[in-house]
């Protein structure tokens, strides 16, 4: 009852499923102005959908979702322009340069397992560190206390950084994110995050919404409208070159997908302007330490199967 | 005269054999994948002798598969350390047999054991036989793979009985052609005769049309992809608007 055929996929899915799947990860997608791919295409290949299908069909579902959002958070006010186009140009060249290091880490032989150990390092490094540095400030801003003010973390790394940003040149005003930096700042975080992101196979939001807090000093809300911007674009290239290449987009799948996430996009919208910063740092922080632990189960644990179909048969 | 007697012990001998030549149906001839395609059922049925049984066996074709295997690295992680390629694997295998058949399927050179035996796998692996036993584990877990143990049901009519069997086809199953043998055994449970037929699965419809456009028309279906998904997204926008839950 209510199944429907996935072409691409070749295998059939309970539409209820999809709508809700789709329904769940747009809200987050919402909320954290995360692609939510991390957590959308584990689940799809839960349920049977092949691995490289569930990943370029999240990214075309991706696109609908994040129009939506961004046309949201524009709405509020919430998308630096600016900011987001220089970080996408980054983020184009840095997917060519990881492209490029995968096939050499391939030829060497072992490249998934170096890909696996970094996102878990990556993903423990910027979970903890988000979720520590917010739990400080929910802290302080609950006591405010002058003490505590001390202790704040990492401060002689950030005078450093902060000299660093300021020597470079092409200074430039982001009214929207209210900061002023060189421009070639947020493109070379940008180029970082395309290059990691593509290592991973991954969109890369979550280490982007981290890059725009820490790195580039953007205020939250500015940060999630920016990243679902700059994640619309980078997923727009994605869908087509799969579709173009591999023949992995499977429309069906993507447009039930996108039913539940669009309408999940702007209720997480909503919930996102009543949170503050610190709180949704620190639930986003939770969320890419349980994807981390996850990770790292299944890289210690024996799995059941030595077997697993190859990609792209 | 000598002649017409010979022509009638022929004839005679025709009916008795054509008795044992198994003839068999099956319907439908071709299973369509249509939207709301969830998988679905192959009835095959046919007449024998009231001693006589039968087994169903149907095949994919022989296609090159390609695997991962994983193994462990620096003593602790569970990971890819290899790719491997099944030659002369069947992409779908499935028996059905009577309940009193069940220990003489290897016997007669049919089930899991006979088919795992004739695969080959490049580069050779040292543990063959685990890497293949999970091989039919996810073949199994796809419903690819399968043996009903007690998947024929016979109708006694006098000296005759008709057999039934029920296919379950399931929705991986890809589209394809595929060939169902029917094995006719004597009382000895020896082979006596073996006849071949085929069906097809085929998409139809609107799954077709996306198949088709994602296959052969692949830029302008990335394309129009991403235009739907986007205007999708700013329908979205616009209805959410209207009910005034933008600020």
């Amino acid at each position: 009852m209510f199944h429907m055929y996935l072409p691409i996929a070749g295998n059939s899915i309970n539409v209820f499923l999809i709508l809700g799947l789709g329904g769940l990860v747009g809200l987050l997608s919402g909320i954290f102005g995360v692609g939510g791919g991390f957590l959308m295409t584990p689940l799809l290949i839960m349920f049977g959908i092949p691995p490289t299908v569930a990943a370029a069909s999240d990214s075309n579902q991706i696109v609908g979702a994040s129009t939506s959002g961004t046309l949201a958070h524009y709405r509020l006010g919430n998308v630096d322009i600016k900011m987001g186009i220089l970080l996408l140009i980054g983020g184009i060249i840095g997917g060519d340069i990881g492209v490029h290091i995968i096939k050499v880490l391939r030829a060497l032989g072992n490249a998934d397992f170096l890909i696996n150990l970094t996102y878990v390092i990556m993903l423990g490094f910027v979970g903890t560190y988000m979720f520590i540095e917010s739990l400080q400030s929910l802290k302080k801003s609950k006591e405010q206390g002058e003490e505590e003010l001390k202790e704040t973390s990492a401060t002689p790394k950030e005078s450093f950084y902060v000299k660093l940003m300021n020597s470079l040149p092409f200074q430039t005003h982001f009214e929207k994110s209210g900061v002023t930096m060189s421009a070639l700042m947020p493109l070379i975080l940008g180029i970082f995050v395309g290059i990691l992101a593509a290592i991973m196979g991954v969109g890369g939001g979550f280490i982007m919404v981290p890059v725009m807090v820490y790195l580039l000093r953007m205020p939250m809300h500015v940060v999630v409208g920016t990243s679902l911007f700059q994640i619309l674009f980078t997923c727009i290239n994605v869908t087509i070159m799969q579709a173009y290449s591999n023949h992995t987009v499977d429309f069906v799948l993507a447009l039930c997908l996108l039913l539940g996430s669009t309408i999940g996009a702007q209720f997480g919208t909503r919930i996102s302007k009543r949170l503050k910063g610190d709180q949704l740092k620190i639930i986003l922080a939770t969320i890419v330490l349980l994807v981390m632990f996850k990770m790292l189960y299944s890289l210690l644990a024996k799995p059941s199967l030595m077997l697993s179909y190859a990609g792209g048969h | 005269m000598k002649l017409k007697y010979l022509y009638i012990i022929l004839i005679g001998c025709f009916i008795i054999a054509s008795k044992n030549v198994l003839a068999f149906t099956h319907s439908p001839e071709t299973i369509l994948i249509g939207t709301q395609y969830n998988g679905a059922k192959l009835h095959i049925s046919g007449d024998i002798l009231k001693d006589k049984d039968v087994i169903v066996e149907i095949k994919g074709t022989e296609k090159d598969a390609h695997f991962k295997q994983k193994g462990k690295v620096w003593g602790i992680f569970w990971m890819t350390v290899g790719h491997l390629t099944f030659k002369h694997a069947p992409s779908v295998y499935m028996l059905y047999l009577p309940s009193n058949l069940s220990g003489v399927v290897s016997k007669l050179g049919l089930g899991y054991k006979n088919v795992l035996s004739k695969i080959e796998i490049e580069p050779p692996p040292d543990t063959k036989y685990q890497i293949l036993a999970d091989f039919l584990k996810l073949k199994e877990k796809e419903g690819l793979y399968h043996i009903n143990k007690n998947g024929i049901r016979y109708i006694q009519k006098g000296n005759e009985k008709k057999f039934r069997c029920e296919i379950s086809i399931p929705p991986k199953m890809p589209p394809g052609k595929y060939e169902i043998v029917v094995y006719n055994l004597n009382n000895k449970h020896q082979i006596e005769n073996i006849e071949k037929d085929s069906f097809e699965v085929k998409l139809t419809g609107f799954p077709k049309f996306i198949s088709d456009m994602a296959f052969n028309h692949s830029l302008i279906y990335g394309i129009l992809a991403v235009i739907i998904a986007i205007l999708a997204g700013f329908v979205m926008g616009f209805i959410f608007k209207d009910k005034g839950g933008a600020h």
